[in-house]
């Protein structure tokens, strides 16, 4: 097969993707659109407008015809910045009616953004036609979100990562384990033999991170590409998850791959990159943003979990008394709750109160607050939720919530319990001022 | 150096330092969205393709159908559905133990598109399981969310 037509086959390959991409985009949209409006979530301004069925279609219908326009001759540029433009609006209104964007939908914009960057590097050299540094750009941009992925895995999850543990989690979750073939039996074995998981998750890190290495030659690009791609293959049989636009594009670009060659003689070529110089400046300085930026997510990600961390309202229970307020709006340690249980501990949460609370079959926590959340709670009043938090069934709890929920209500007395709690909290907070020993007196 | 080398060296530093660009664009801003934070990028079709990145914790439960002998099933094996109680909304039970939120939804979106219940009684279940590090998961319990019927 010709350099040339090896292009095409690319360029086309990336098109129908693309094309298949965002009309799958239509019928996610409506039915995001339609789960958010059950949920009470109302779409406002771009994505209230964009999320319509006529507006969504009109949108779809330029991006597949500016793609097929693309897909037809090489260099045509900005059918292609069109059909990316109508790909990141449609993908930017679906992930915010969602709630959160659907990965396996980026690939083609992923790739579509590289062949982008690569035109425009021809063009730069005169050559608007040639599509080599489109192909290398495309093959790029799919590296890096690999290995975006597995330097995710350490930002977020870290070492733990390695010891396949969050795949056990994940085959479960995804599955259920339920007995019903031979394909269940393979999740099952998966998701109970440890030394299996951790295995996956090693390779799993091992052909994502090296992603970007698929530029250096033919024989890695294929050895890593088929990697991802066997990677994905085993992702669908544990989980039913489906990439299957990635591994169209890895199969494409990594496994077919571009073989570009150039005709030019040394004298006449016209680098996109003029110096060797230039090209380690700017690597440099990208390397040490990218690094920046890395640290700085995973900084915002430690903290966040260190909030998150704070003793649940169970462990809160079994905390020393004395470093505890004993009192808290209608709430007192030692009170007695529905006959059978007894509050043992009250705190402030971040946004809330917390009534921690024991009883003869165990020990539940009661979370009292206004936060703006989707969750809601069985036992939650208009505007403030009532979360629970415990080991027990729900039925075994359900006196005890009642009684802390009837003592809300009572200490309210007819105003907002969103108002009331912020006055427990306030004098809460005014006599975590005073003096420890101040709290223990009362 | 011919104008092969030249070009394919050339073609080289361009992949590098798309991959460079591409990896600090997709890390230099993260927003919160509802389903969780620091999920999506500035702009589609950066991202850090997190999904299942963080640790996970020790517990996790997944919504099953539990038959009258106590088999359970996955919630597509069944066509037609009639449940007693809300599985929408502030009534809902075992809302603690949803597992991945997405698999819950896409659950009672099934169940809902898929009205007309039938003869078999059920229990539509959140099974709980304890995954600890190095060691295979032990199931904890069930939380019954629902009592329908269904026919297979």
């Amino acid at each position: 097969v010709s350099p040339a037509r090896r292009l095409a086959v690319l360029r086309v390959t990336l098109a129908l993707v693309a094309v298949a991409d965002l009309l799958s985009y239509y019928g996610f949209i409506a039915e995001a659109r339609a789960d958010a409006l059950i949920n009470g979530i109302a779409p406002s301004g771009l994505v209230d407008l964009v999320s319509r069925p006529p507006v969504a279609a009109l949108l779809v219908l330029m991006g597949v015809a500016a793609l097929l326009h693309f897909a037809r001759r090489p260099g045509r540029l900005w059918f292609a910045v069109i059909g990316l433009a109508t790909l990141a609006i449609l993908g930017t209104v679906h992930g915010r009616l969602y709630g959160s964007p659907w990965r396996h939908l980026f690939f083609s914009g992923v790739g579509l953004t590289g062949w982008i960057l690569g035109l425009a590097a021809s063009r730069r050299r005169g050559a608007s036609e040639d599509e080599s540094y489109a192909a290398v750009g495309t093959l790029a941009l799919l590296g890096a979100a690999y290995f975006n992925s597995a330097i995710s895995k350490f930002v977020y999850g870290g070492p733990g990562w390695m010891t396949g543990h969050p795949i056990q989690v994940i085959v479960v979750g995804q599955d259920g384990l339920v007995s019903d073939g031979l394909l269940s039996g393979y999740r099952t074995w998966v998701a109970s033999t440890p030394a299996v998981a951790a295995a996956f998750s090693l390779a799993t890190l091992l052909f994502e991170g090296a992603g970007p290495l698929m530029l250096i030659g033919p024989k890695l690009r294929r050895l890593i590409a088929a990697g991802l791609i066997a990677m994905h293959a085993n992702i669908y049989l544990v989980t039913d998850i489906v990439y299957w636009e990635s591994v169209v594009l890895l199969a494409a670009f990594g496994l077919f791959g571009a073989a570009p060659g150039a005709r030019a003689p040394a004298v006449s070529y016209r680098p996109v990159i003029p110096s060797g110089g230039r090209f380690v400046a700017a690597a440099v300085v990208l390397a040490l943003c990218a690094g920046l930026a890395i640290r700085h997510q995973a900084q915002r990600y430690a903290s966040a979990r260190s909030v998150v961390a704070a003793p649940p309202p169970a462990a809160a229970a079994q905390i020393p008394p004395t470093v505890l307020p004993r009192r808290i709006g209608p709430f007192t340690v030692g009170q007695t709750l529905a006959e059978t249980w007894a509050v043992e501990s009250v705190r402030l949460s971040d946004t809330g109160l917390v009534v921690g609370v024991a009883g003869p079959q165990g020990r539940a926590g009661f979370e009292l607050t206004c936060a703006d959340t989707e969750h809601r709670s069985p036992f939650d009043f208009d505007g403030a939720h009532l979360f629970y938090s415990s080991q027990l069934e729900l039925g075994t709890l359900t006196a005890a919530a009642r009684a802390v929920r009837a003592r809300i209500d009572a200490a309210s007395e007819g105003r907002a319990v969103c108002e009331q709690l912020a006055q427990w909290r306030r004098g809460a907070a005014a006599s975590d001022d005073a003096p420890p020993g101040a709290q223990d007196e009362r | 150096m011919t104008g092969a080398d030249l070009a394919s060296r050339d073609r080289r530093r361009f992949g590098v330092l798309c991959v460079l660009a591409y990896v600090a664009l997709a890390w230099l801003v993260r927003f919160d969205l509802r389903r969780g934070d620091q999920i999506a990028s500035l702009a589609y079709p950066l991202d850090t393709f997190s999904m299942y990145a963080p640790n996970s914790a020790n517990q996790i439960s997944h919504i099953l159908v539990r038959d009258a002998a106590g088999a359970v099933h996955h919630v597509t094996s069944f066509e037609r559905f009639a449940c007693a109680e809300a599985l929408r909304g502030s009534a809902v039970r075992c809302t603690e133990r949803r597992g991945f939120q997405y698999h819950y939804d896409d659950q009672i979106n099934w169940i809902e598109a898929h009205p007309g219940g039938g003869a078999t009684r059920v229990e539509l279940i959140s099974r709980t399981w304890d995954v600890q590090p190095g060691a295979a998961p032990v199931h904890l319990n069930d939380c019954v969310i629902a009592h329908c019927t269904v026919t297979p």
